[in-house]
């Protein structure tokens, strides 16, 4: 058989692997910035685009996207090439790859500040960019599986069955929840609404979490660890019970997201079986890790990379232990809302991803550059600064949430909350967010040693050239195969075919009935459309990004309906494009804040929230009072919500403006009467008239509404 | 059509009949996976990372940190 000789490309590996350590410096310091704004709101500056509700997604899109996306991509690269014994199917696919990879973190850094949001968490990128990394995506797709194609290797690689599951569920995730109408350049309202539309978005921000940051990460992990361990993984046949198992089972969990939401409760109950069960495939892919250096823990003492790759683990084996417990809907009832579940996803985002890149850094520079690390008492000093920051992290994360959980539902002897001004369980959080800045400085310090380290190490080094490698060329007969999943290896298009049908049933079984089902969401018949005026406050209050902080979603807790109002109705949200109902209470509830205050109480709370809550923590939006509200695409919008279902009238969608213009001149003049001047045509006034709608038609009799509406 | 049926269903039986059908198959692949013998056919799968057709190269044996 002839024998061919090529060589990988390694260029690629070392720019994803620069872009590693860039984003995530810079993802890392911006969710340090806003760590600092919570524990001090003056850290906010009073400017728009450095304000908390805006940069956090920043950050989060920062960490997923840029620092582990490029981690993953470096590091698939990297093993892919030598694992089917191919360079890549084209080069240029993979630095359009590259290029337009780095385009659209930059186009997310520039575009999320300024308050373009489509407010679905890790999907806030508006539609231009949504469009963009399916294009690009599909372009690392094709030269993944071309290079698939033309492999040299027979039997595919546990890593790589990984990384198809990545592409192809990510591609899934991505394409359904980003499904929205546009209605100018930069905004675009979902094409789900309510609780559909939660259930959309949590189905893809579990399965964010599961394909972008879990599953591409265990690929590294059967790659990396086995070739720093310099021996083979411990159990090949736990590997395929952990891939097929995983893959099926965490579609399924997403709802667990919105327990003790309106979310149905068949969805919530099998948001939380679901994500129990997954506790045994991610226990096996940990043991599997962990086992991988058995033989050669001795080094673990001595080898920063393997300290690395096993806390990595380890915390991968909490996180998933701890993750399926706040599942539970005991635990859930105290848990969520709070930074309890801030403190489980950054030991997931933290210890897992981080710690597994940090380690594959590590391991590649000098394979990549030729040159040894420069100071390798630095990456110890890294590991242990990174491992007590992350602790520090976690444990008041802990106590913050379960603080604050606790405080909500706590009666006094006489039936009445204890705490029933919000601002004190916000209050006695301060000293534990002061802690946590000090953890997440304590981890950047970390990473910036690490790109220091690096920067010495390559530093005036000539790149090694890209490895040499031959093998035969792959037979076009396939050996007949003694078993099926030996077989399907064999076979990458099937492999890649089942595993889809493995990640869609789950969605399918989700998705469908809620969406076709009537009795899932129950009709209120005094519920309406927004009026133009609460539409446009509505995309002020999506742009600021108040869901980060502030839920629409009251549970059917007593503690709950004490201290907000009626709990939450699936019905009250059947015209919410896209829906609202936030995962963390920094501020209270607001689904029933309409008519609670009078209009001048909001327009003091924007301008400075501590005149009507005193010790509030919420950072001050002075430009809401004096931009001048944008009408521009008011027709547009309107338009667009009929297009989706909204029950508005072509008259209504053609007078939205004027009608618009009415009901600012009422607020306008309500406000004038309070002793404020010149609001009619302010973003304030818009905004107000929204969180004056809030919750309220279900308070309204249906006679009444259908008169209103007349 | 559809709507009307899914609205109409109760889904008594529907989570307990998938129960056991994933359960069934998920046993059924563990014993097979694990059948006596079956180690020795995934050992070559278990080198692969090891054995990369690499023609040599710079710096491997000199790149790990120790203290």
């Amino acid at each position: 058989m002839s024998q061919d000789t090529f060589r990988y490309d390694d260029a690629i590996v070392r720019k994803f692997l620069v872009a590693t350590m860039l984003w995530a410096v810079v993802g890392m310091l911006a969710g340090l910035l806003i760590a600092s704004q919570l524990a001090d709101w003056r850290m906010n500056f009073g400017l728009p685009w450095l304000t908390f509700s805006r940069l956090r997604p920043l950050h989060t899109n920062a960490v997923i996207f840029a620092f582990v996306g490029n981690c993953f991509f470096a590091g698939a690269y990297y093993s892919t090439q030598r694992l089917l014994k191919a360079r890549m199917l084209s080069d240029v696919l993979s630095n359009v790859h590259f290029w337009g990879w780095q385009l659209i973190i930059v186009s997310a850094a520039i575009t999320l500040p300024l308050g373009y949001t489509s407010s679905k968490e890790y999907a806030e990128l508006e539609w231009p960019i949504d469009v963009a990394i399916a294009v690009i995506w599909v372009v690392f797709a094709i030269n993944f599986f071309g290079t698939l194609i033309k492999r040299r290797e027979r039997h595919i690689y546990v890593a790589i069955w990984f990384y198809i599951a990545s592409i192809i569920t990510v591609a899934m995730l991505h394409i359904v929840n980003s499904l929205e109408i546009p209605v100018s350049l930069w905004k675009s309202y979902s094409v789900f609404a309510g609780v559909q539309d939660a259930l959309v978005q949590w189905w893809y921000g579990h399965n964010a979490v599961a394909f972008f940051l879990t599953t591409p990460i265990l690929g590294l992990m059967y790659y990396f660890v086995p070739k720093a361990a310099e021996r083979p993984v411990y159990s090949y046949r736990l590997s395929i019970v952990h891939f097929w198992s995983l893959v099926f089972l965490y579609i399924w969990a997403g709802p667990h997201h919105l327990l003790y939401t309106a979310l149905p409760d068949w969805l919530q109950l099998l948001g939380m079986t679901f994500s129990l069960m997954l506790i045994a495939p991610s226990w096996g892919g940990m043991i599997n890790g962990l086992l991988t250096l058995r033989g050669v823990w001795d080094r673990v003492r001595t080898d920063p990379i393997l300290k690395f790759f096993v806390v990595a683990i380890t915390f991968y084996g909490m996180a998933t232990f701890e993750g399926p417990m706040l599942a539970i809907r005991a635990v859930n009832a105290l848990s969520h809302y709070t930074d309890w579940t801030i403190g489980h996803v950054h030991s997931g985002a933290l210890g897992w991803n981080g710690f597994m890149a940090f380690g594959m850094i590590y391991w590649l520079v000098p394979r990549l550059w030729g040159r040894p690390i420069a100071w390798p008492r630095l990456v110890n000093t890294h590991f242990w600064l990174g491992t007590i920051g992350i602790v520090v992290y976690m444990v008041s994360m802990w106590v913050a949430g379960i603080t604050q959980g606790l405080m909500w539902r706590a009666f006094d002897e006489q039936g009445f909350l204890v705490y029933g001004n919000f601002s004190e369980t916000v209050l006695r959080l301060i000293p534990l967010y002061y802690l946590r800045a000090l953890g997440g400085l304590l981890y950047l310090s970390g990473a910036v040693m690490m790109v220091i380290n690096v920067w010495v190490t390559v530093r005036g080094a000539t790149p090694v050239p890209d490895e040499q490698a031959s093998a035969p060329a792959l037979s076009p007969q396939a050996p007949a195969s003694r078993t099926w999943q030996r077989w399907l290896e064999a076979h990458p298009l099937h492999f890649a075919f089942w595993t889809l049908i493995a990640v869609t049933i789950g969605g399918l079984v989700e998705l469908v009935p809620l969406a076709t089902a009537k009795s899932n969401v129950p009709v209120i018949a005094t519920v309406k459309p927004y009026t133009p005026l609460e539409l446009e406050g509505r995309d002020l209050y999506v742009r600021e990004g108040c869901y980060v902080c502030h839920s629409q979603m009251i549970r059917p807790f007593r503690a709950e309906t004490e201290r907000y109002g009626a709990y939450s109705k699936a019905g009250e949200f059947i015209y919410d494009h896209p829906f609202q109902f936030g995962s963390r209470r920094i501020g209270p509830d607001l689904q029933r804040i309409g008519g609670k205050y009078p209009n001048i109480w909001h327009y003091r709370h924007m301008e400075d929230p501590r005149s009507t809550s005193p010790g509030s923590i919420m950072p001050t939006y002075p430009w809401l009072l004096a931009n001048d509200l944008d009408t521009s695409s008011t027709r547009a919008k309107l338009k667009a919500m009929r297009l989706l279902g909204v029950p508005y009238t072509p008259e209504e969608v053609d007078n939205g403006v004027s009608e618009l213009q009415g009901q600012a001149k009422e607020i306008a003049t309500d406000l004038a009467g309070a002793g404020v001047q010149g609001t009619e045509g302010k973003e304030v006034v818009a905004l107000i008239a929204y969180l004056q709608r809030m919750g309220t038609d279900v308070k309204k009799a249906p006679l009444a509404a259908a008169e209103a509406r007349r | 059509m559809i709507r009307t049926w899914l609205s109409d269903q109760g889904f008594l039986l529907g989570p307990a009949f998938a129960l056991v059908v994933f359960f069934v198959v998920f046993i059924g692949v563990l014993v097979w996976i694990y059948r006596p013998g079956s180690r020795q056919v995934y050992e070559h799968e278990a080198q692969l990372p090891f054995d990369t057709g690499s023609q040599g190269g710079r710096a491997h044996a000199s790149t790990k940190i120790e203290d």
